[in-house]
């Protein structure tokens, strides 16, 4: 991978508002579990496990000083590089078109209701990708002016619901707490990939990675824990019966001045939306590059770009199918395994190499 | 086509032969010296060349017509030769010392070898000697052209700054850098751009601030340019950018020499060019489009409410129309209630669509500003009675354009004045957006402004990201950027360039 | 080619190539769209909806401005087996788009609030320009008699009829109910939603009276609070039961108490800061609530009986039957939940937070523990002196 030259804090900024883009995106109805009180019990769980995630991956790049995950592999076996980034690139092409079928539902559903859901697809995909191709120091500088856009304009949409907060409508649970709690845990590590794109991109932070991998997973939980808070507070379990409870979060509450804040998460969904998939793209293209010959370079971003267009137009047309698999607590697996997994082995594998090396 | 190449051919083979006709040293033979130069020069009749006999030397006064001041050259030149004794078995030699020592404008004296500085010099307005048996020549400088005289820039106008401008000639505008900035370590290099122009430009910079890569990587960009004339600042401009293709430039322009003083002392290189009052600022960043010097000469709260009203200026300019015509067209349920029923009222009888009447308009008033620009002064009066009546009144009145869409664009023409040196990126964004916003509503705007984001945060001025200090974010820089802090903070430590986060310079 | 030439074509080329994706987005003009103000939904005697709608209709003066004492509205009437049968059929009788984002009431017919509401309220929240927090109301008869009143007062009718409905509840006389508040209150299926009484006054023509004096603002009023049980609307109070309900609830800010005693024919208590807290109380088996009303006040015009001065006059006798009228009128609404079978209090909620495992018991047969619960009231009212 190139050398880059961003901050740890202009990274933890970027892949934070990245993750906005799950907050958003939430759908009740293709997750589990079924009360809020669960999910946001389970976001606790899920933040120790996340921390504890991050530790392999952390301790790989103390040992690979300037590598991330796939060269370290490919430099120790040729064939291990090429497992490692034909998986990492896979979770991404999957990611990177789950986002743009979850941009695309969210904008045909609701904003344009009459609208050809390819139209979202065929603009923001290409507007992803030609910003990809400026590479990460450009996306990260832009990304830190969203983030704040979006920590301010979020931040108005909750202090304005506070208003309408009301301590009756938050509840115990009222099922079994355990598989509750544990369904929660699985869905807050669910489509977090900003998990892995951050030990992917770990040669290209200048600064401590290790607040930034701990500062990023604190500010998703804060911001999802205040968000939570917030929608139950506000909404109750009617929440639960709304296709974007958020959304529904943003339309319900109002001031004189600004008769729907409907339209301000609208923008922030177009941001955060935009930003998580030019991440995508460049960690894609740099996952690409790290393992495939150099004669293919050129062809890595169209490539790309064609494989997510056409996983994105076909996922649009079985969206029921893949609401289902969505609903699927493998999903938080997935993350665990791309994040914390794949190093750990590596970790391991590397680690008996050079134990039977120094013998 | 076989014709139109060839002659092409010619055309290139020409241009090369000529610089090494020009290159030609002088003789010491002044009769065949002034046969060479007068052919070069094609016998062009502002060419003088005065000749005179001193002591029995044969020497040439040579100068171009109306570019010399006549009275210092009869009084400290000509008539100091011809009233000196030489004898009357003088050699030339004898003659070039008493030029070279006695001399009353030795001070400002250059030798010159070449046909080539024989012709820059003169047409740079000094005199140039030549003296029989000498191969060489001395310049004078007593240029006597008329100028134009220092006065208030008329882009860049202050309520308590200084009134002095530059102006076309690059000596008078070195000397009121230098007299802003009475340093030693503050330096003039003087080049030469143009093959046929020979312009003079003038890199200033201060030795003890300015990054060693950065004034290499300057003059390197500069070494290559090849264009044959060089006429204002703007021809070499886009040969110092980084993408010549961005909308936003990461060089700037000045017209104060008080602003230059201080962006020199921030560590950048300015470029003086000759001929045009504008100089060039490198390396340039977003954020010094929202600074005037007024900003220094106000109180820190005032200072730092008009750098609040600049950015919100720039804003509105840029989105202010895409947004009405994108809540208009596909989202009239963001709007107000009492604000909806008038646009409605206003937009029930007029025959476009938002977005036509938006771009319908704004080309009206580029066209109008255009024609303002270009009209002699006492009809500019008339354009702007014919646009008020015109688009104000009478489009409003016919039906054709809805009156909220006219307070739109006025109130996006008066904002994108506020920034006047980003009006350029801010004319064609603004339809951009128009269009983007009229096809996609908030989406296309929204990713219309993604895309120009990310652009324009991509772009490095000579290792210096474009948005610094907004992102990279630098915390100590933002005493000058989005706020202005006291003096008392600002005078702690002058901030440089190589300070901000995310530089690619030596610290 | 060189590089820079390259890109920009290709960006040229990009940009062309959008141009026909635009039309794949539907793009109204303003002037082709019916802003809809109210709705207003009523059941005829056929079993068919009744849909009528109050759009924006401007008379436009000068150069485009509203004209606020000209008719801004106009009445679109249309009939349909379902809400979306009769949108569609009111598109066949103007030429607009029907546009629904700036719609600020739904009043529903008392017949139709007698049969089911949920299902027509679920297309209104299952459009997504519709604003969540519309106004909701229950009409006294006829909807569409509270859509054709004539109101004069401000641009539109609508937009009076909205703050009619807010005042209402700011002077603590009646509940105010949005759309997504009343769908929380049914989906939850423990609580009970409310909506306002709207009733149409006579018209002068009606109550054949001469049009010699000024008209009035309005010939609306609010008069009472409907509750509904399971969608259906299971019967109406009136405005003092109205503000029991706003007591319980925890939603009243400010309202004035009229209240006698021994020393007074009448006095105004103004109460002005208001807090109450309603707590279950869950022991041996039995359900109780407690409710704690705290309130500072002011008198207003005081009419001492006759036989009575100045010197016999006794602020804590008033204070006294300002907390007596405040538990008179919670007793009277909590006595709704036996008579109605329903829990608009929000009680449920309470239980449930309070204790989860004996809420999952009662959760299967609530509200009807309601019915045999006790409500205990304490109220205290501080009056401010001068």
């Amino acid at each position: 991978m190139t050398k880059g030259k961003i901050g740890s804090g202009q990274l933890l900024l970027l892949l934070f508002a990245s993750r906005c883009f799950n907050l958003l995106d939430y759908i009740p109805a293709f997750n589990q579990p079924e009360e809020y009180t669960a999910v946001l019990l389970g976001n606790l769980t899920g933040l120790v496990l996340q921390a504890l995630l991050l530790i392999p991956p952390l301790l790989l790049y103390r040992r690979f000083q300037g590598e991330n995950l796939i060269l370290a592999a490919g430099n120790r076996w040729r064939p291990l590089g090429w497992c490692f980034g034909l998986l990492y690139l896979a979770a991404i092409v999957s990611q990177l078109a789950g986002t743009l079928i979850g941009f695309e539902y969210f904008m045909t559903s609701t904003i344009y209701p009459g609208a050809s859901g390819a139209f979202f697809i065929l603009t923001m995909a290409p507007a992803c990708f030609w910003c990809g191709r400026n590479g990460l120091e450009g996306t990260a500088r832009a990304g830190a002016i969203v983030s704040v856009f979006l920590l301010l304009s979020l931040g108005t949409i909750f202090l304005i619901s506070l208003r309408s907060w009301d301590v009756r409508n938050l509840h115990p649970l009222l099922g079994d707490p355990l598989p509750a709690v544990w369904q929660g845990t699985l869905q807050s590590l669910s489509k977090f990939p900003e998990l892995y794109l951050l030990i992917l991109l770990y040669p290209q932070v200048r600064g401590s990675t290790v607040k930034c991998s701990y500062g990023l997973i604190a500010a998703a939980f804060l911001l999802f824990e205040a968000a939570g808070l917030l929608l139950t507070g506000v909404l109750g379990e009617y929440a639960m019966s709304q296709t974007f409870p958020y959304y529904t979060l943003a339309a319900v509450v109002d001031t004189e001045l600004i008769q729907r804040l409907d339209s301000l998460y609208m923008l922030n969904w177009v941001l955060s939306a935009f930003i998580r998939c030019t991440l995508l793209v460049i960690v894609g293209k740099e996952c690409a590059r790290d393992f495939l010959p150099a004669r293919a370079h050129p062809l890595v971003l169209p490539v790309l770009l064609a494989l997510s267009c056409l996983l994105a137009l076909l996922g649009c047309r079985f969206l029921e199918q893949l609401g289902e698999l969505s609903r699927s607590s493998s999903n938080g697996l997935i993350t665990a395994l791309f994040c914390g997994g794949l190093p750990l082995l590596l970790l391991l594998i590397t680690g008996r190499r050079k134990k039977a090396g120094a013998e | 086509m076989l014709a139109y190449l060839k002659g092409r051919l010619d055309a290139l083979r020409a241009r090369e032969q000529e610089p090494e006709q020009k290159n030609v040293p002088l003789t010491g033979q002044l009769l065949e010296d002034l046969i060479s130069l007068r052919s070069q020069y094609h016998n062009s009749s502002d060419f003088l060349c005065r000749e005179v006999e001193l002591g029995g030397v044969r020497v040439a006064l040579l100068m171009i017509e109306g570019m010399v001041n006549l009275q210092t050259f009869s009084e400290l030149l000509l008539e100091p030769l011809l009233n000196h004794d030489f004898g009357s078995a003088a050699r030339g030699e004898d003659i070039h010392r008493f030029v070279q020592e006695q001399s009353v404008l030795a001070a400002d004296m250059v030798e010159v070898y070449t046909c080539q500085e024989v012709f820059r010099f003169i047409m740079s307005g000094f005199v140039v000697l030549l003296i029989d048996g000498i191969p060489s020549g001395t310049a004078f400088g007593i240029q006597g052209f008329n100028f134009r005289s220092v006065s208030e820039p008329s882009g860049e106008v202050n309520e308590r700054g200084s009134r002095e401008g530059f102006t076309e000639p690059l000596r008078i505008n070195m000397s009121m850098v230098r007299r802003r900035l009475k340093s030693p370590a503050l330096r003039f290099e003087l080049m030469n751009l143009g093959s046929a122009s020979q312009t003079d430009i003038c890199l200033i910079y201060m030795t003890d601030k300015v990054d060693s890569r950065l004034l290499r990587e300057v003059r390197r960009k500069l070494r290559r340019i090849r264009t044959e004339v060089v006429l204002t600042s703007g021809y070499i401009q886009p040969f110092l950018e980084g993408r010549p293709w961005s909308m936003f430039s990461d060089v700037g322009t000045t017209e104060r020499p008080d602003t230059l003083a201080a962006k020199v002392m921030e560590g950048r290189i300015c470029i003086l060019v000759d001929g045009t009052p504008f100089a060039l600022i490198t390396p340039y960043l977003f954020s010094e489009n929202f600074q005037s010097l007024d900003d220094y000469a106000h109180r820190a709260y005032y200072a730092t409410f008009i750098r609040f009203i600049k950015y919100l200026s720039f804003t509105i300019a840029i989105l202010l129309p895409a947004l009405y015509v994108a809540v208009g067209t596909f989202h009239p349920e963001l709007l107000p209630h009492a604000l909806l029923f008038n646009i409605a009222a206003a937009e029930e009888v007029t025959p476009f669509p938002l977005m036509a009447e938006a771009l319908i308009i704004h080309l009206l008033y580029e066209i109008m500003r255009e024609a303002g620009l270009r009209l002699p002064r006492p009809i500019g009066h008339a354009v702007s009675i014919v646009g008020a009546l015109v688009i104000g009144d009478a489009a409003v009145t016919a039906g054709l354009i809805g009156s909220p869409m006219i307070l739109v664009v006025a109130m996006t023409a008066i904002a994108s004045f506020v920034v006047p040196s980003l009006y350029e990126p801010v004319a064609v964004l603004r339809l951009v957006f128009i269009l983007a916003g009229g096809l996609a509503g908030l989406y296309g705007v929204a990713l219309a402004c993604m895309l120009v984001l990310v652009n324009v945060s991509s772009l490095n001025s000579f290792g210096a990201p474009y948005m610094a200090p907004i992102s990279p974010f630098s915390l100590s820089a933002m005493r000058d950027t989005f706020i202005r802090a006291s003096f008392t903070r600002l005078q702690k430590r002058t901030a440089r360039l190589q300070d901000l986060k995310g530089v690619d310079m030596d610290r | 080619m060189r590089i820079g030439l390259k890109r920009a074509l290709c960006l040229i080329a990009a940009g062309l190539l959008c141009l026909p994706l635009a039309g794949c987005t539907e793009t109204v003009q303003m002037n082709r769209r019916a802003i809809v103000q109210a709705v207003g939904l009523d059941l005829e005697e056929d079993g068919q909806l009744k849909l009528t709608l109050q759009i924006f209709a401007p008379a436009v003066e000068g150069s485009g401005g509203i004209s606020a004492s000209a008719d801004n509205a106009r009445i679109i009437q249309s009939k349909g087996k379902t809400v979306a049968d009769a949108v569609q059929n009111a598109a066949l009788l103007q030429g607009k788009e029907l546009f629904m984002g700036h719609n600020r009431v739904i009043v529903l017919g008392d017949s139709l609030a007698r049969r089911d509401v949920e299902q027509p309220l679920r297309y209104f929240a299952g459009d997504p320009t519709v604003r969540q927090n519309v106004c909701l109301a229950l009409a006294k008869n006829r909807a569409e008699d509270v859509l054709t009143a004539k109101i004069n007062q401000g641009i539109l009718p609508a937009e009076i009829l909205e703050k009619l409905l807010k005042n209402a509840q700011e002077v603590g006389l009646a509940v105010h109910m949005e759309l997504y508040a009343f769908l929380k209150a049914l989906e939850s299926g423990y609580e009970s939603p409310l909506a306002p009484v709207l009733e149409a006054a006579p018209t002068k023509e009606e109550a054949g009276g001469e049009s010699a004096r000024l008209e009035p603002v309005s010939a609306l009023s609010v008069t009472g609070t409907g509750v509904f049980q399971g969608g259906r609307l299971a019967g109406t109070v009136g405005l003092e039961t109205s503000r029991g309900l706003l007591w319980l609830r925890g939603d009243l800010n400010r309202t004035v108490l009229t209240v006698s005693s021994g020393k007074y024919q009448s006095a105004d208590l103004r109460l002005t800061v208001v807090r109450a807290a309603l707590r279950p109380e869950l022991s041996d088996g039995e359900l109780r609530f407690r409710l704690r009303v705290e309130a500072e006040a002011a008198v207003d015009e005081p009419q001492l009986r006759p036989g009575f001065t100045e010197a016999d006059a006794d602020w804590e006798e008033l204070a006294l039957a300002g907390e007596a009228a405040i538990r008179r009128e919670c007793q009277t609404a909590f006595s709704l939940a036996r008579r109605y079978q329903a829990d608009p209090f929000g009680m449920g909620s309470l239980v449930w937070q309070r204790n989860v495992y004996r809420w999952r018991t009662l959760r299967e047969t609530w509200p009807a523990p309601l019915g045999e619960a006790d409500l205990q009231v304490e109220a205290r009212i501080t009056l401010q002196q001068g």
